[in-house]
């Protein structure tokens, strides 16, 4: 390369044309190429120090997009790991939910059996056994069954059903059952079960209203607390 | 001063009275160059000048948070001039833009002086030149008399 | 518009998990709710089942287009548990594989004797298959699907 009066040098129009065809490729991200044209320097002139300068930019340029690609793919795995994770747990607390059925006291002596989900003969059989007990361990004289979220049973398991509110009544304390739907209707019709007894409302609410009512009635001012 | 010359595959040390020598071997990564400047920073503090004599026949690359930390060392450090030898062209221009960049960032007239030489011997002997023109400065500062360059 | 999703059963929260996902599963192919929670029950006894006798296995449950041009949907419950004696015996409610089951001990089993039954009563179609390894019960459904004749 020669130094004019100028100060301008002269460049060989080919080794320039090779220069911008050489970063022409890295902007298309086609690294390889880049590198390969701006490797075969001739002379080891000034011009030759500007092209070697671009082949190290190159270089780390291309490393860092390989592994920033390479951190991405890691963090997709990742999600898709987390996200069924998430997935699971979901599954889990949707089952969670029903798979053990709490028996709350809402007064003194009055117990309610939210039951939600799905009732198998298990289910079924856990549930007679829980609400007997608690009866007796709080003495309670009302015990209020709300089936509303239930649309179906079998039939051997509905009939269990009817006999856990009759044990209920054996031991004492009234048994109500809320939200039978016309598919369990259809279902104890069925087998003929016999309600006596055992007294039917449409809604938990209208189960608890009830109660109190009665309990006004029976006892007025005061709130079925409860007899101590 | 004493510390062992080699860093992971580079060596560095300092040859009094105000020569650190670098040996620079294939890629210098985070983990060596950070020391090396760790120690130029902390030899630098005792020093009135410092000249920077580089056997770069072996360098390939030099990571790039390693250069913006030499660059920030080198400045810290009271430079009077770099020389490189044996170097291929690739080692020449990072040891150039390292440099540059060094300049960019002081005045005019702090510029501190790059050479290039094909050997060692060549390369010592533009040092003590150098150290023949700091001592001249001196000298002729201390007897009041100007000196244009 | 075929499906298939296989759940591991092992424990009790299984049984919850999958009796679930199959009323799920039932829905979202157009099942209508009171049918999708007898598929739901089914799936639920013989998950059950695998829990208290079968040791541990799992539940397949696989859609597919029936026959007839409606939508058919299987329940395969298989486990590597021993054996059932008696299968006829065993559908018998208030019956295991051996024979009536004494109500005082009914407590102690769990359930009430009925899960089998419950199966027969609520599928279309009951089928059990007995190997030395295990043991696959698979209950079809046809009926109250989508496109049912």
């Amino acid at each position: 390369m020669a130094t004019d009066a100028d100060g301008g040098i002269a460049i060989q129009e080919t080794r320039l044309t090779r220069l911008i065809e050489a970063l022409s490729y890295a902007s298309i991200e086609d690294y390889d190429s880049c590198l390969n044209l701006l490797r075969n320097l001739g002379t080891a002139d000034e011009f030759a120090e500007l092209e070697t300068a671009f082949t190290i930019f190159i270089e780390e340029l291309a490393e860092a997009k390989r592994q920033l690609r390479d951190a991405l793919a890691e963090t997709e795995v990742a999600n898709r790991e987390l996200a069924a994770k998430l997935a699971t747990i979901e599954m889990q607390q949707a089952a969670i939910r029903d798979l053990s059925t709490p028996i709350i006291e809402v007064w003194a002596g009055v117990l309610c059996l939210p039951v939600v989900g799905i009732v198998d003969s298990q289910r079924s059989a856990e549930m007679t056994e829980t609400l007997l007990e608690t009866i007796i361990a709080k003495q309670a004289r009302t015990a209020i069954v709300d089936i509303t979220g239930i649309d179906v049973m079998d039939t051997k398991t509905a009939d269990h059903f009817i006999k856990m509110a009759k044990a209920v009544r054996l031991l004492g304390a009234d048994c109500i059952i809320s939200g039978i739907n016309p598919g369990i209707a259809q279902t104890l019709t069925h087998i003929g079960v016999d309600l006596t007894g055992i007294r039917t409302l449409r809604s938990l609410r209208d189960a608890l209203q009830v109660h109190l009512r009665e309990t006004e009635q029976l006892h007025p001012g005061r709130r079925a607390e409860g007899e101590s | 001063m004493a510390y062992e010359p080699n860093i992971g595959k580079q060596i560095t040390y300092f040859e009094p009275p105000d020569i650190f020598i670098l040996k620079l071997h294939g890629g210098v990564t985070w983990e060596e160059g950070s020391e090396i400047n760790r120690r130029h920073r902390e030899w630098g503090k005792t020093l009135d000048r410092v000249f920077l004599l580089i056997d770069l026949a072996e360098l390939d690359r030099i990571d790039p948070e390693v250069r913006k930390d030499a660059t920030s060392t080198l400045a810290e450090i009271p430079l009077r001039g770099m020389v490189g030898f044996s170097a291929p062209i690739k080692a020449k221009v990072i040891a150039k833009l390292i440099f540059t960049a060094l300049n960019l960032f002081s005045n005019k007239a702090d510029r501190i002086p790059l050479h290039f030489t094909d050997t060692e011997a060549e390369a010592r002997a533009w040092i003590e030149e150098r150290r023949r023109e700091l001592d001249a400065g001196a000298a002729k500062a201390a007897t009041g008399a100007a000196h244009g360059n | 518009m075929t499906a298939e999703r296989v759940f591991a059963v092992g424990g009790w929260s299984d049984v919850a998990i999958t009796r679930h996902q199959a009323r799920r599963m039932a829905r979202e192919h157009g099942v209508e709710p009171r049918r999708a929670g007898e598929v739901a029950i089914v799936v639920s006894e013989l998950a059950s089942n695998i829990v208290k006798y079968g040791v541990r296995g799992e539940i397949a449950l696989h859609v597919a287009a029936g026959s007839g041009g409606g939508l058919a949907l299987t329940v395969v419950a298989s486990d590597v548990g021993p054996p059932i004696h008696d299968v006829a015996v065993a559908m018998l409610d208030g019956h295991d594989d051996r024979g009536p089951i004494d109500p005082a001990l009914l407590a102690q089993r769990g359930g009430l004797g009925t899960g089998l039954g419950a199966v027969a009563r609520l599928a279309d179609g009951l089928e059990v298959r007995q190997e030395s390894g295990g043991k696959q019960i698979i209950a079809t459904f046809f009926r109250g699907l989508p496109g049912a004749a």
